[in-house]
């Protein structure tokens, strides 16, 4: 057991290196899947209301994607159709940022090399970062457990078997991030290979749903064999609550332990520091493109704005999809009735719904500022900032190039969203009761509140310099959380009164108001204006 | 204020982060096409004080003018004249080097592209490669090659190369020498103290934030001295007395002692009357200096 002395030392650093943002991504957790189990035992009480939830699922092809294959008529059928696959798909990915965190971000970074200079063995580094993730997934199991196995309605067996799945795609994913962290140089690389897969899986099986069989009542629907593909599925379909399948989990158990042994075994293939992949060389000279303050914002900015980019298309493109599947599913449904009165709606159903829709997945996706923001404020915490400002790039300038860019793409993403949105709807409804433009200018009548949203997290830049990530994912996260919170649980409104989300005009469900558009860009434009006075006042963080 | 002909001039400078008092009244004068080696030891405020100098930090208090001007508030018209090369070279990692000295290059004003095919050549440095997989050294040739493709008049290198072998370490001396020629002012902290020897013309040593000694290395009085290590016959003891005679010591019979260049005849005399048995003289170097700055006070403050 020599290749693994040091790990236990090698897992109390991690911890305590992870002792803030682990914690805070099971919270995410917590509150996404535990949260919710009491609301919704409380909103589907009887057999007529699971009923016609299931029965608007079954059908539907966005039900199934999002929701997986619905079973049988029961809360806890309602629970795993609202909570399993979002949460999954966090778990998945705070699994593979811990992996790779301890493994691949060491070795870029140089810490790998000297701890493998000290009396560690070879596998201590992988072992010790396999063993981070697996207690991240079993306390973040055990804590949902805690919440959800009291509720009588679920059943407490259904509930353990629901957090075990939960758990176990956790477990896959740090077993898929073992490979990648193997496969690439950089850590980037590792998460997007990692992340990627876990896009696949979530597609494969997205398609596997789709194209189930749906049963004779409506109310059940069979997945077929591409759902067995995808770990997302075995996790699905030990039907918690339903039938305990105990045989999927097992699965997911046996392909930790394969990749995680593949990792592993790639590991033993290649030098500390070096990769399975060789990173490709670049070019020798720098494209003309490249050459300007604005050019580099735009080279470091293009890859993530590409990434949100595409999950604005893909959410545009879901939402004209769904709005005709949502009057035949909740034109009745009480929780839904709330969220469209909370938008002041007052146009027709579809103009209602979108009215509502836009800025609840809006807000869910105003994760761009704060990506961008990090961004920006990572050339300042790496120390890239001294070398710019030791140029004739002043600090204004940088921060206005900079602050440009990431406004053009939230803007272009925003119209992408609405583009997509309009076309899906157009080409899949029989009576369009919407026009072609209105949903476009639909999504438009957000950008005011991402410029705001944006503008805060540019002032608290200026102000606390790289400590502005906490406070940009704390605040992302009540915007992107307290739209559907208050909904849910009632809230009065004015809990979610600080995200600009929830001030823009009700348009297409009312006609369009121009006031609070005005006051936002107005309040934007002396935020920008503050943090660029504020930015070129204080002392950059220096190493 | 200052005449024409300097390039940095700081007086008095002052800068507290929080209660810890980074630089203390620190004096630094670069003039017109000198090699200056601005000298410290670890955490002494030699990078505080270029990044005061960039505009990057604000002082607290004192003077700093670079080219006449108060750098705080003018760095971008400021930062067009000069090419900065931090200790910590730290760039885009998914850029390649090539790519980062165009741009960098671009955002000073432009570079010569004679100079930059001659820098790559001279440095055997691979432009396609990626920026994170370079080693140390290789780092801060993308940076020195960034800078020297400039065409500026002030060159500002904090400890420039400390991770070059030594071969590339006499590429980098060959290039200083010919921006000396061109007249260029270079600002060199260095921890090589036989690099400052061989390219520097003056040096400024500064210690806890402040200057110690500056002047030219013909000029620092201690650096005239001659180093002598002998062993005698007879007592030496009387030497120690002697006017101009200085760091007299003696361990296991070898007496070691410096002399002052106008006391040396006299000094010479005395010895061979001692009835030498060993002795070695040699000219002082900046290390002992060095040393001998950072060991005496180092127990003194705190």
């Amino acid at each position: 057991m020599n290749s693994l002395k040091g790990t236990w030392r090698l897992v109390r650093l991690a911890l305590r290196r992870d002792r803030i943002v682990v914690p805070l991504n099971i919270l995410v957790v917590l509150l996404l899947a535990a949260a919710s189990a009491p609301a919704l035992v409380d909103a589907y009480p009887d057999f007529e209301s699971q009923a016609s939830y299931v029965s608007t699922s079954a059908p539907s092809v966005v039900g199934r994607i999002f929701q997986g294959t619905v079973q049988d008529v029961s809360v806890g059928t309602v629970y795993v159709a609202e909570a399993f696959l979002f949460s999954s798909v966090i778990v998945g990915i705070m699994s593979i940022l811990i992996v790779t965190r301890h493994t691949r971000y060491n070795e870029e970074t140089g810490a790998g090399e000297l701890i493998g200079s000290t009396v560690v063995g070879a596998n201590a580094p992988l072992t010790a970062a396999l063993i981070v993730a697996s207690l991240a997934n079993i306390v973040t199991a055990g804590l949902i457990y805690a919440v959800i196995g009291g509720i009588e309605e679920l059943g407490s067996t259904g509930s353990l078997y629901f957090v075990a799945a939960l758990a176990g795609v956790g477990l896959f994913f740090a077993g898929v991030a073992a490979i990648t962290a193997q496969l690439s140089d950089y850590r980037r690389g590792a998460n997007s290979m990692a992340i990627g897969a876990l896009g696949a899986f979530f597609i494969v099986r997205g398609f596997g749903d789709s194209l189930g069989e749906l049963g004779a009542d409506g109310l059940s629907v069979s997945a077929t064999w591409l759902s067995w593909l995808s770990p997302m599925g075995w996790g699905y379909m030990s039907y918690p609550y339903v039938e305990n399948n105990l045989m999927p989990l097992l699965l997911l158990l046996g392909g930790f332990i394969l990749t995680a042994g593949a990792g592993y075994y790639l590991q033993s293939k290649r030098d500390v520091g070096s990769s399975i992949f060789q990173s490709k060389p670049g070019p020798a000279r720098a494209d003309d493109s490249l050459k300007s303050a604005a050019g580099l914002a735009n080279r470091l900015q293009r890859g993530g704005i590409i990434g949100w980019g595409v999950g604005y298309a893909v959410i545009g493109t879901v939402i004209g999809v769904m709005v005709n599947d949502f009057r035949e599913t909740f034109e009745d449904n009480e929780l839904f009735q709330q969220l469209i009165a909370s938008s002041g709606g007052g146009g027709n159903f579809i103009e209602n719904t979108l009215a509502a829709m836009f800025p609840l997945m809006a807000g869910m996706l105003s994760g761009y500022a704060v990506s961008v923001a990090g961004k920006i404020s990572d050339e300042e915490q790496y120390g890239r900032i001294e070398y710019l400002m030791g140029t004739a790039v002043g600090r204004v300038r940088w921060l206005l190039v900079n602050i440009r860019v990431a406004l053009t793409g939230g803007f272009n993403n925003l119209f992408l969203m609405g583009l997509f949105a309009a076309t899906s709807y157009t080409l899949v409804a029989e009576v369009s009761e919407v026009a072609f433009g209105d949903i476009v200018l639909g999504t438009m009548n957000i950008v005011p509140a991402l410029f705001l949203f944006f503008s805060i997290i540019m002032l608290a830049f200026a102000l606390f310099g790289r400590f502005v990530r906490g406070f940009a994912w704390a605040y992302f996260a009540y915007i992107a959380l307290i739209g559907n919170l208050t909904a849910i649980f009632e809230w009065p409104e004015s809990t979610a009164y600080l995200s600009p989300y929830q001030h823009i005009s009700a348009f297409p469900a009312a006609s369009y108001d121009a006031g609070p558009a005005i006051l936002m860009l107005m309040f934007t434009l002396s935020f920008l204006l503050l943090s660029l006075g504020l930015f070129s006042k204080r002392d950059l963080a220096l190493k | 204020m200052s005449d024409q002909n300097t390039v940095i001039q700081v007086e008095n400078l002052v800068k507290d982060f929080g209660s810890f008092r980074a630089l203390d009244h620190l004096n630094l004068t670069v003039q017109k096409g000198e090699v200056h080696g601005f000298l410290g030891p670890n955490g002494s405020g030699k990078s505080t004080t270029i990044r005061i100098l960039l505009g990057l930090l604000q002082k607290t208090s004192g003077t700093t003018l670079l080219f006449d001007q108060e750098p705080w508030g003018h760095s971008t018209s400021l930062h067009e004249r000069l090419a900065y090369v931090p200790g910590d070279v730290n760039l885009w990692p998914n850029l390649s080097g090539g790519e980062i000295i165009d741009l960098l290059g671009d955002l000073r004003g432009g570079l010569d592209e004679q100079k930059r095919k001659d820098l790559i050549d001279r440095f055997n440095l691979d432009p396609t490669k990626k920026f994170r997989t370079y080693s140390k050294g290789n780092r801060q040739k993308v940076a020195l090659v960034a800078a020297f493709a400039s065409d500026v008049d002030l060159y500002m290198l904090d400890e420039p190369t400390s991770g070059l072998d030594p071969l590339m370490e006499s590429v980098f001396q060959d290039y200083v020498r010919e921006l000396k020629e061109q007249g260029k002012t270079i600002l060199l902290s260095s921890h090589i103290l036989a690099e400052v020897e061989a390219l520097c013309d003056k040096v400024t040593i500064i210690r806890q934030g402040q200057t110690v000694e500056t002047g030219s290395l013909d000029d620092i009085q201690q650096l005239q001295r001659t180093n002598f290590e002998i062993k005698t016959k007879k007592s030496t003891k009387s030497l120690a007395k002697l006017k101009g005679v200085h760091e007299y010591a003696e361990e296991k019979g070898v007496v070691s002692f410096e002399v002052e260049p106008s006391q040396l005849n006299e000094v010479v005399k005395k010895l061979s009357a001692m009835e030498l048995v060993t002795m070695t003289s040699h000219p002082p170097k900046l290390e002992e200096l060095f040393l001998r700055h950072y060991d005496e006070k180092s127990g003194s403050d705190e």
